[in-house]
């Protein structure tokens, strides 16, 4: 069954003089693995989507479902509680918490969660380590580069456990080298532990990497091809 | 949580001249607000103790004297009283004291006096009267002898050694008159008592004005243990005087009515000028709190997104309010801290109005500064309260809060 299931979503803006119909009815699946990249002119509404399924803002109509389970309806509380558990986020910028050191960001989210204090410092170790930071450990979000910063949030959202990873423009600030490594590192965690990615972004070289592109355009559907991903 | 507390103590230190600025303003504001208080409640300690020790802890009196000061509404305080009153465990010491207005003469000058019959051992050792004596002797309680007010030797003209005359009122209309020796002459703190005073041992007054009463007395101030022990010491004592028909009983602060209204009303300016002091302090905190929460908007917004309750954040906000504040507490407390000890220890004259305040009661006008520990508390107590006072408008802007708002900007 489909780890995401979305069907028929709308969403309109009416702040301004006319309604902005951001997301235009859209009826979409993620299957647990996919690592997908959503593309599209600025302003199609890519981060409207990508908000509509990790609860941070609610359909106009239609239902979202993530893992069996409506989050539509979920009050503000449950929503939040259903992303920590469920849902794993890679922002463009701020991602992580400043006065905290990369290995205590990664464990942060574990305590949120209730890990014991233990399993999550060996958990966030293990990870640091795996997106190559393994000599960052004890610095702070200042001094780590932006592809650095990066790749802690990657690790972070793998420490929660999620469902799915959101990633929302993530290489937007990077260059080419930061970028290409990011994506690595998060293709590998992809195929090694079957973790879902949906991106939304511009990036060409995240498109040649995703196993699937979706487009779209004026708040609607336009293609869904799944590709072999470059690498 | 310790996580939590992590976080809201960093966070203060991101801006680190900004909380540096508010906590040296608490610091400031708490030094100025310890030192005033220290001040004023050392001097209310101070008068507060020396009333009690003029009046006693509670007084039996005869019913009406303490509002006519008459000696016809005087007490007789006879052996089964006394004795009664001697068998509390809770009473270190009686003091008696027959006391009465008259005329004093000498030469060519006569003049209304005071005429305070008391145990002489028992007042020095209480109020250090012997310390006073300018001139002359003190009396013990088998002299016959008075010991006179400076004021009021001057005005009469009268020297250790030369005899002086009072005639007056005794007990039940007799006539009270009789020729003292003075043997010393004292000087009050309080003007009006240095121009009236006279001291005599209770047996002369006694003789002089109620020769048939011998145990007739305007007062018996009772010390108790420990003034904590007042109440408790008075209902035993009324329990004893419930028979009796002319005996009542009165506590110090009915007898200091006035004095600590007028501390009252001195104290009153103090909060005020504490309470402006506390507004700076709350306001410090405030902008400082409220600057750093709205710089964090999208930080937040973010912590949200990936699944941190708001109401932690909310405990983080509040938290550093707390950190803040208490950092300036503690902080002027250590500075402050030194100053008050030694001014407990070493008392500075107390100037201008208070200073006669306090003569007036006829108390050394120093200011002991209190060291008391319920103020230090008591300033914790209030920058706390206003720390979480301060974080509530942050607190509010966290659970208002647009998230994807935040996140766009
Ligand atoms: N909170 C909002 N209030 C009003 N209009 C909004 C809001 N969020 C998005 N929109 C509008 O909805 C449309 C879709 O915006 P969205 O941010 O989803 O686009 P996008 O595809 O992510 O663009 P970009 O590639 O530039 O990030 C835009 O026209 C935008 O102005
Ligand atoms: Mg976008």
């Amino acid at each position: 069954m489909a780890i995401i299931q979305i069907r028929d979503v709308y969403k309109t803006y009416n702040e301004g003089k006319i309604p902005v119909h951001a997301v235009n009815g859209i009826t979409l699946d993620f299957e647990k693995g996919d690592f997908a990249a959503i593309v599209g002119p600025s302003g199609c509404g890519k981060t409207t989507l990508l908000n509509l399924l990790s609860g941070l803002d609610t359909p106009t109509s239609g239902t979202v479902m993530i893992a069996g389970k409506e989050i539509t309806h979920l009050r503000s509380h449950e929503q939040i509680a259903f992303r920590l558990h469920h849902i794993g986020f890679v922002f463009q910028t701020y991602n992580l918490i400043p006065v905290l050191t990369a290995l205590e960001n990664v464990a942060f989210i574990m305590e949120l969660q209730g890990v014991s204090k233990k399993e999550r410092i060996e958990k966030a170790r293990l990870l640091l380590d795996r997106v190559g930071l393994n000599d960052k450990l004890h610095d702070r979000p200042s001094r780590l580069s932006g592809g650095q910063q990066q790749r802690v949030a990657v690790a972070r959202a793998l420490a929660s456990n999620p469902d799915f990873i959101i990633a929302d423009e993530p290489t937007a600030n990077l260059d080419s080298k930061a970028t290409a490594e990011l994506l690595e590192i998060m293709r590998e965690m992809n195929r090694e532990l079957n973790v879902t990615f949906i991106f939304a972004t511009h990036d060409q070289r995240v498109v040649d990497k995703a196993t699937r592109v979706i487009r779209i355009e004026d708040g609607k559907l336009t293609d869904d091809v799944r590709q072999e991903g470059k690498g | 949580m310790t996580s939590l507390l992590k976080i809201a103590w960093r966070n203060i230190w991101r801006n680190r001249r900004r909380t540096t600025i508010t906590i040296v303003s608490v610091i400031l504001s708490v030094f100025l607000t310890l030192l005033m208080r220290s001040m004023q409640l050392g001097s209310y300690e101070n008068m507060i103790n020396a009333g009690i020790r003029q009046v006693g802890n509670l007084q039996i009196q005869g019913k009406g004297y303490w509002d006519s000061h008459s000696i016809n509404d005087a007490l007789v305080y006879d052996s089964t009283l006394k004795a009664k009153v001697k068998s509390l465990k809770l009473i270190r010491e009686t003091a008696p004291k027959l006391e009465s207005f008259a005329l004093g003469s000498y030469g060519e000058q006569t003049k209304g006096v005071f005429v305070t019959g008391m145990v002489p051992e028992q007042q020095d050792s209480i109020l250090h009267l012997s310390r006073r004596l300018i001139k002359g002797e003190y009396p013990a309680s088998d002299d016959s002898c008075v010991i006179v007010a400076t004021k009021l030797a001057a005005f009469l003209g009268i020297d250790v050694g030369d005899t002086l005359v009072i005639l007056g009122q005794g007990y039940q209309g007799i006539t009270a008159a009789g020729k003292f020796s003075v043997r010393g002459i004292i000087k009050l703190l309080s003007p009006m008592e240095n121009g009236t005073m006279i001291f005599m041992p209770i047996k002369c007054a006694t003789r002089l004005f109620s020769p048939y009463e011998p145990n007739l007395v305007t007062s018996v101030a009772v010390m108790t243990e420990d003034i904590s022990l007042t109440k408790k010491v008075e209902d035993q004592l009324k329990a004893i005087i419930k028979d009796h028909q002319q005996a009542t009983i009165m506590r110090w602060d009915e007898m200091l009515e006035i004095m600590l209204q007028q501390i009252e009303a001195d104290n009153a300016g103090g909060v005020i000028i504490a309470g402006i002091l506390y507004i700076i302090i709350a306001m410090g905190i405030f902008g400082t709190v409220l600057m750093g929460t709205l710089e964090r908007r999208k930080e937040f917004a973010i912590l949200v997104s990936i699944g941190m309750h708001r109401s932690k954040l909310a405990l983080v906000v509040i938290l550093e309010s707390l950190m803040t504040g208490l950092s300036g507490v503690v902080g002027g407390i250590i500075i402050t801290w030194p100053i008050i000890r030694h001014y407990h220890l070493n008392p500075i004259l107390m100037p201008g109005e208070m200073g006669e305040m306090m003569a007036q009661y006829n108390i050394e006008p120093v200011m002991p500064f209190s060291d008391g520990f319920l103020m230090f508390v008591n300033q914790g107590i209030v920058v706390f309260i206003l720390s979480l006072l301060a974080a509530l408008y942050p607190v509010a802007t966290v659970f208002a809060l647009k998230i994807q708002d935040a996140i766009r900007s």
